[in-house]
């Protein structure tokens, strides 16, 4: 696998009853990540999505794949996600990952 | 509705991972509900240390019972097992 295509699997979970923090923070969390791009202008984030309660319909964290080459990028990109740095996560772990089944062409 | 698997291998259980990794492929190709999976890394990708995947099924119930049954986690593979519901906004 090229290095350049190093998966990462980042999941965050929200503070208890944070739910308000994360609606302030959503719009500003896409914009981020729309921005986001490799020297190809390729979205580093491949795929993502809210994780909620078992109903389905709050949201209490995220999980998300990027693509780059380091950890210490995945690291550095995080920090600055505004559901890090307006408090919306309480924590996250970043964890490199090879996507074998269901995998896109695009990935 | 979707639930997304987060498996972290025991220390040093590679062997027993690779010993059951057919087993635990046939398993979920047979149950049919990966929507996709594949293994966690060590920093530098040399070696396999969990398993993520997402299962598309009625709800924790069923996602707990498939999980149970998986062969890395009848082997003892696994040290933390994590279930969570998810939804497929970006990339789907």
């Amino acid at each position: 696998m090229a290095q350049n295509n190093r998966l990462w699997i980042v999941l965050g979970t929200d503070y208890p009853d944070n739910l308000e923090k994360r609606m302030a923070a959503r719009s500003a969390h896409f914009a981020y990540w729309d921005n986001q791009k490799d020297a190809d202008g390729k979205a580093i984030m491949q795929m993502g999505g809210p994780v909620t309660d078992e109903p389905g319909d709050r949201m209490i964290g995220s999980m998300f794949l990027l693509r780059l080459p380091t950890l210490a990028q995945a690291q550095a990109l995080l920090a600055e996600d505004p559901y890090v740095t307006q408090g919306v996560f309480e924590t996250y772990e970043i964890r490199p990952w090879k996507w074998l089944v269901g995998t896109p062409e695009n990935v | 509705m979707l639930f997304a698997l987060t498996c972290i291998d025991k220390p040093d259980s590679e062997a027993l991972r690779l010993a059951n990794r057919d087993a635990h492929l046939a398993y979920w190709g047979e149950t049919g509900k990966v929507k996709l999976g594949g293994p966690f890394t060590d920093d530098a990708a040399e070696h396999m240390e969990g398993s993520f995947l997402v299962i598309d099924v009625a709800d924790r119930a069923e996602a707990e019972h498939l999980q149970a049954e998986d062969p890395y986690q009848t082997a003892g593979l696994f040290s933390r097992v994590d279930i969570r519901a998810w939804k497929w906004l970006l990339g789907n």
